[in-house]
């Protein structure tokens, strides 16, 4: 949880501010979950600031929601021409995906 | 938003406004996206025309490409340099975890040899194999059953609708590295409306066929050269 914070802060998440007049503010809550080992171990305990999304509506407080995700034929693709050409493949992970997009 | 709780407010009253997204905000997956696309922009890929996801970088001799999927991101090309300064550029701006060469991804597991990429959905195959618990059946060598008729036939009663149409889905999902079972699973995915005992069975004979080789998947050879190939047929 102490580390969630610090990403939080790092990121510069949200700042202080008074409520604007008729605006309500979206809840947020804390969301826990015990990580396992595949041999049931217990790997980490992890938690994670969540809002509420359902309560937004749409129009007002976003607009578009769209994000692509990679077609499996560009996978296979890849997969087929990195074999063909012995090309390197890597793969990389992004921590705390969602905390990097900005908001307007 | 409100504050979160335990947060020490120096008014009361006051909320949090956000500046960046959070996790469960409608809009956090597209924000994240428009975020690193404008930075691949930057850094020289193009984004290409047929698949939004994939960022390609060219220069004379090299060729990078970039596969995105929502946090998981593929990095394959022939230049060792380009690909290592992209890692660290992107780390520097996201902080990145390097998986090292590309072996799991999506459920697909993928592995090299001298002779080319093979992959395969096995771990994926074998969970749906316990979830229906069929891990103790009989395989067999035919990927449908050998009389479809009855699949057609609507006049008996359907039962269990929702866990044909999850086993479905499973199956459809499996089809992108087992293209021997495309036929049929395509077949009975056209029954999830109303779903027979026949059309049950026929899903667990589906189940058998993929026991008799869970690892069974595609191969990429390396020697090859590459082609588009067509093929047509006419009545």
């Amino acid at each position: 949880m102490n580390r969630e914070i610090q990403a939080l802060e790092n990121n510069k998440t949200w700042y202080l501010t008074n409520l604007p007049n008729g605006k309500k503010p979206i809840g947020c809550k804390w969301v826990f979950k015990t990580k396992y080992n595949a041999d049931g171990t217990i790997e980490r305990h992890k938690a994670r600031l969540v809002v509420k999304g359902y309560s937004q509506q749409e129009g007002i407080n976003y607009f578009d929601t769209f994000s692509t995700v990679a077609k499996l034929t560009t996978v296979r693709i890849i997969l087929a021409i990195a074999a063909a050409k012995d090309w390197c493949i890597y793969q990389l992970d992004v921590d705390n995906v969602f905390l990097h997009g900005d908001l307007n | 938003m409100t504050p979160l709780p335990g947060l020490k407010l120096p008014k009361q009253g006051q909320v949090c406004r956000l500046t960046k997204s959070l996790y469960g905000l409608k809009q956090a997956s597209r924000q994240w996206f428009a975020k690193l696309s404008s930075f691949l922009l930057k850094l020289g890929f193009a984004q290409s025309n047929s698949d939004y996801s994939l960022f390609i970088h060219k220069t004379a001799s090299t060729f990078t490409a970039l596969l995105l999927y929502v946090d998981d991101i593929i990095l394959v090309g022939n230049s060792m340099e380009i690909i290592n300064k992209t890692k660290s550029i992107l780390h520097q701006t996201f902080r990145i975890k390097d998986l090292g060469k590309l072996k799991y991804f999506l459920g697909f597991e993928i592995s090299r040899t001298k002779k080319g990429i093979h992959m395969c959905q096995r771990k994926y195959a074998l969970d749906i194999l316990n979830e229906t618990g069929m891990t103790n059946s009989k395989p067999c060598q035919t990927p449908l059953m050998s009389d479809t008729k009855p699949l057609f036939d609507t006049n008996n009663t359907s039962y269990n609708a929702d866990s044909y149409r999850r086993l479905i889905g499973k199956l459809l999902y499996l089809t992108n590295s087992r293209l021997d079972i495309n036929y049929s699973v395509h077949l009975l995915s056209q029954f999830v409306q109303a779903p027979t005992a026949y059309h049950h069975q026929a899903a667990q004979h589906i189940l058998r066929y993929i026991k008799a080789d869970l690892g069974r998947g595609l191969f990429f050879p390396r020697d090859t050269n590459l082609q588009i190939k067509g093929f047509s047929d006419s009545d």
